[in-house]
């Protein structure tokens, strides 16, 4: 395999792939091709909810930061976690979560579905082909 | 030249696997991390994302070839799994990036920062743990192989037809 094949195509190829991905959620989602005819939900519009940031002005600047803030709101960040070794227990708590219980599922799975007779493990018996 | 690149050593692909998986954990909480960090770690797990991509290129060109052909179970459910998780990982990194709150500002760009979009940064960023976990688990033999190789330990490679025709 040559080196254009190997490193310089394939790269192209998965950026090439990205852009599709993106372009076809974008179009359904927001009826866009760049993203960017987003509208805020109905109503949103010079609201803040809740963890929320401020909608953008026509001239780009950002509004209600401070003045328009609702009573209790805040900016995404603005609540931490427990920070500190606690943060990341915490953190690593919930990687094992998210990450490892799908992961114990599928590897648990897959070995029972291996297993099981009349499984085509390895394809010979596939018909397809 | 080509040798040197056709040849990236292991134990880079397992650090650069491993880096991976410590930057999704990281990227799970944004509150824990600062939501700067997550948005930094968001933008470069992309490249990352597509340098890991091509280094197992060799192995998609070779189960895209072989699609309508007989193939392993365990490649058939790779292949989804693994165009899954590129599908919604593009999706999760592009709708961070259209969502971003520090890096794009700090970088110029005003994005638009819809409610539609957090939505499905939202709903792909959890799709994406899940299947990085199906991910894991069905590579985990080769992580298993691989530490072991690395470590100089001697690998123990299961032969699944062996192993089928001994039962």
């Amino acid at each position: 395999m040559s080196f254009l094949n190997r490193w310089v195509i394939p790269p192209i190829v998965i950026l090439a792939a990205s852009i599709i991905v993106f372009a076809a959620t974008s179009v359904i989602a927001t009826g866009s091709l760049t993203g960017l005819g987003a509208v805020p939900a109905p109503g949103a519009t010079g609201d803040i909810r809740r963890g929320d940031r401020p909608p953008l002005r026509a001239d780009g600047d950002r509004e209600g930061r401070e003045g328009r803030r609702p009573p209790g709101g805040e900016r995404f960040d603005e609540r931490e976690g427990p920070g500190g070794a606690l943060g990341i227990v915490f953190v690593l708590a919930q990687g094992l979560g998210f990450i490892g219980i799908p992961g114990l599922v599928t590897y648990f799975g897959y070995q029972y579905l291996r297993r099981s007779p009349g499984t085509d493990a390895d394809g010979s018996g596939d018909a397809s082909g | 030249m080509q040798s040197f690149w056709a040849r990236i050593p292991l134990a880079s692909r397992l650090v650069l696997d491993f880096g991976m998986l410590v930057a999704m954990i990281l990227l799970i909480d944004p509150r824990a991390s600062g939501i700067a960090v997550h948005e930094w770690v968001g933008i470069v797990i992309a490249p990352v994302l597509v340098f890991h991509v091509t280094l197992n290129w060799p192995w998609i060109v070779q189960v895209t070839r072989k699609l309508v052909q007989r193939l392993p179970l365990e490649t058939r459910i790779n292949s989804v799994l693994n165009s899954l998780l590129f599908i919604v990982m593009v999706i999760a990194i592009v709708s961070g990036v259209l969502i971003s709150q520090e890096a794009l500002p700090w970088m110029g760009f005003n994005v638009t920062g819809s409610y539609t979009w957090r939505g499905i940064h939202e709903v792909s960023s959890n799709f994406v743990l899940i299947i990085i976990g199906a991910h894991l688990a069905m590579h985990w033999q080769w992580i298993v192989r691989t530490v072991r190789r690395v470590a100089g330990m001697p690998t123990q490679r299961r032969n699944v037809r062996t192993a089928e025709a001994s039962r």
